[in-house]
């Protein structure tokens, strides 16, 4: 009796499991979007003035147009003209007052399989503290301020959006198929 | 213990795998098979017919207009675009549209056309419309210029790939039913008709929700899943009249309650877009995939807020987004979208289809109100990734047959025709 208490705990644990991955559903680890892998300024990097421009390089290209704000510490702003795309990167000018303190550089970019990605980086410029305050969880793509907010950090997750329809209906039959034929194989072996 | 055991583990696991391997097939046939919301049919196997049948509806001709513009635009299309024979003069497309207007008016009431060889399946006309068009060539040579609406080409757009396989043609018919067979049978009866005069050149069929799946008035989604048409003028409003009813332009009058017609076919790339997740889709354009509202509203009509940004101060609706782009701010820049969906099976391409979309817009002028929106739509839109139109045309649709007269009568004839009645003898 206790083998067979066990294994019907096992079934049970599989299939709590398994609720649990449908539930967690479209938040399952995401497969190959573009995202962001370097950037000049870096998340938290120090410079005596404002550098000329930014660039944001990103593991896959981008569509045009790429989207870009730039914010200084007094509340101007501080990109000046369009982003430029060559590729997987994005180029903007900086410039205006320039005054001293931290910077935010937000970044919107399409990848070219259509997923919007977004985030932050914070900077500073001058002596003073990395002074990020607003909240680093990046913007969710399609809903206004659906995000949740995190701890600040100098440097945002970025938001990938997760797997696709497609993926996660693929992976969640695979898985499904997966358990029913360990459980049938496990049923044929004889018990110790 | 006679082996109980052994046989519970065995017939818990084995019980426990079926169960996953159900799931397992369940999972991967629902992305398959819709959920029906399966109604008991009566044990007799027939279908109780529940208020009028479909079939027998019928469209009238109202006023001066030709129907199938303003009529709710049925499930399927035949459109069928014909090039003139080298003989055919003017006296020939009389007698042709004489004859394809007769056909067109009697398919529409149930009546077999003159001839018919299977009037059985005029029987049904389910709606049935017939609407004419004369392509720019026609009204240059055809027309005299005292008639001729103002009608010409549209200008080259950067991103079209046309083909000349469904390129501009002399005459059109838009040929909508809800039947498929009944609007097999009458586009059959036309082109037969019209042989000695014109060959055609193409035939595009299309298609929206069969009648009766979703209720009437539902905005149609094309094949790339989205809510398309949102935005489009009802002839209940005030608006839709100056935006789809050409006034008098050309003259004489004779024009008066026709409108004109631009034909886009847009190939869509669905292989290329089953890579794009639900989120890049609804950035793309600017819509959610389920309801149809815009990404800053929760209903389908809901005014899209392209002010509204997000918490990094980047607009909600992405401003290269399709709505974004197709919006203007000039309310002149409308006109009446009547698209259907296409899916032609080609086994030459991996997907084993081209489908698309075949647009469908009329206006009363279309290089007022459609050009400059297609220019931006050419310019910068997301949804260009996904896109690609590969025919283009347009087409003068003249207003509706004067009594006991033909469509297009006014514009081959002058109006005095009409009025006195002195049309020239076929």
């Amino acid at each position: 009796m206790r083998k067979h208490a066990r294994s019907a705990a096992l079934v049970a644990a599989v299939g709590t499991a398994l609720v649990a991955v449908l539930a967690a559903g479209w938040s399952l680890p995401a497969a190959a979007h573009a995202s962001l892998v370097g950037s000049d300024p870096d998340a938290g990097q120090r410079f005596e003035r404002l550098p000329g421009q930014a660039q944001l390089e990103f593991s896959e290209p981008i569509s045009a147009p790429a989207y870009v704000v730039v914010t200084a510490p007094d509340g101007s702003r501080a990109d000046q003209g369009e982003a430029r795309i060559d590729g997987g990167v994005v180029t903007v000018d900086l410039g205006g007052a320039a005054p001293e303190g931290t910077y935010g550089l937000a970044f919107r970019v399409v990848s070219e399989d259509g997923h919007p990605v977004t985030g932050r980086i914070a900077f500073v410029v001058g002596d003073g503290p990395l002074d990020d305050t607003l909240p680093s969880a990046p913007a969710a793509s399609t809903t206004p301020d659906a995000g949740t907010d995190r701890t600040p950090a100098a440097r945002d997750e970025v938001d990938d959006g997760g797997p696709s329809l497609g993926q996660v209906q693929v992976g969640v039959a695979v898985a499904l198929f997966a358990v029913a034929g360990g459980l049938l194989l496990w049923s044929r072996r004889r018990p110790r | 213990m006679s082996g109980g055991p052994r046989w519970d583990r065995r017939r818990v696991l084995r019980t426990g795998a079926a169960a996953f391997g159900g799931a397992g097939a369940g999972w991967s046939g629902s992305a398959l098979v819709a959920n029906g919301s399966a109604t008991a049919a009566p044990a007799d196997g027939r279908t109780p017919v529940v208020g009028p049948s479909a079939g027998a509806e019928t469209v009238p001709v109202v006023g001066t207009h030709q129907p199938g513009v303003d009529t709710a635009p049925q499930a399927h299309l035949a459109l069928v675009g014909w090039s003139l024979r080298a003989g055919t003069d003017g006296t020939g497309l009389i007698r042709m549209m004489r004859l394809l207007s007769d056909d067109a008016a009697r398919l529409a009431t149930g009546t077999a056309a003159l001839a018919d060889t299977e009037p059985e399946l005029a029987a049904h006309p389910a709606r049935l419309t017939v609407t004419f068009g004369f392509g720019p060539r026609v009204l240059r040579e055809l027309v005299p210029a005292a008639r001729r609406p103002g009608l010409t080409d549209l200008p080259p757009f950067g991103r079209d790939r046309l083909d000349p396989r469904w390129g501009q043609t002399d005459v059109v018919a838009q040929i909508c039913c809800d039947d498929p067979t009944t609007l097999a049978h009458a586009r059959r009866m036309l082109v037969k008709d019209a042989r000695t005069f014109a060959e055609v050149r193409w035939i595009q069929a299309g298609f929206r929700t069969a009648r009766g799946t979703v209720p009437d008035g539902t905005t149609m989604r094309n094949l790339m899943g989205q809510v398309d048409g949102t935005v489009n003028p009802a002839p209940a409003e005030p608006d839709f009249a100056p935006l789809v009813w050409a006034e008098g332009d050309g003259g004489d009058g004779g024009f008066a309650g026709g409108t004109f017609l631009v034909v886009r076919r847009i190939r869509m790339q669905l292989e290329k877009w089953d890579r794009v997740d639900r989120v890049g889709r609804e950035v793309v354009v600017g819509r959610r995939l389920d309801t149809g509202a815009p990404l800053t509203g929760e209903r389908e009509f809901d005014e899209p807020d392209f002010a509204a940004t997000d918490r990094f101060g980047f607009p909600v609706i992405d401003p290269a987004s399709h709505i974004a782009r197709a919006r203007s701010a000039d309310p002149g820049e409308r006109f009446l979208r009547r698209a259907y969906n296409y899916t032609e099976p080609d086994p030459a391409r991996s997907s084993g289809e081209d489908s698309g979309l075949v647009f469908l817009a009329f206006a009363a002028d279309p290089a007022r109100q459609f050009v400059p929106v297609q220019r931006r739509l050419d310019q910068l839109d997301r949804l260009n990734d996904w896109v690609v139109t590969i025919g283009s045309a347009v087409y003068a649709v003249p207003p509706a047959a004067p009594p006991g007269g033909y469509v297009g009568q006014q514009l081959l004839e002058g109006i005095e025709s009409v009025t006195t009645g002195e049309s020239s003898p076929s």
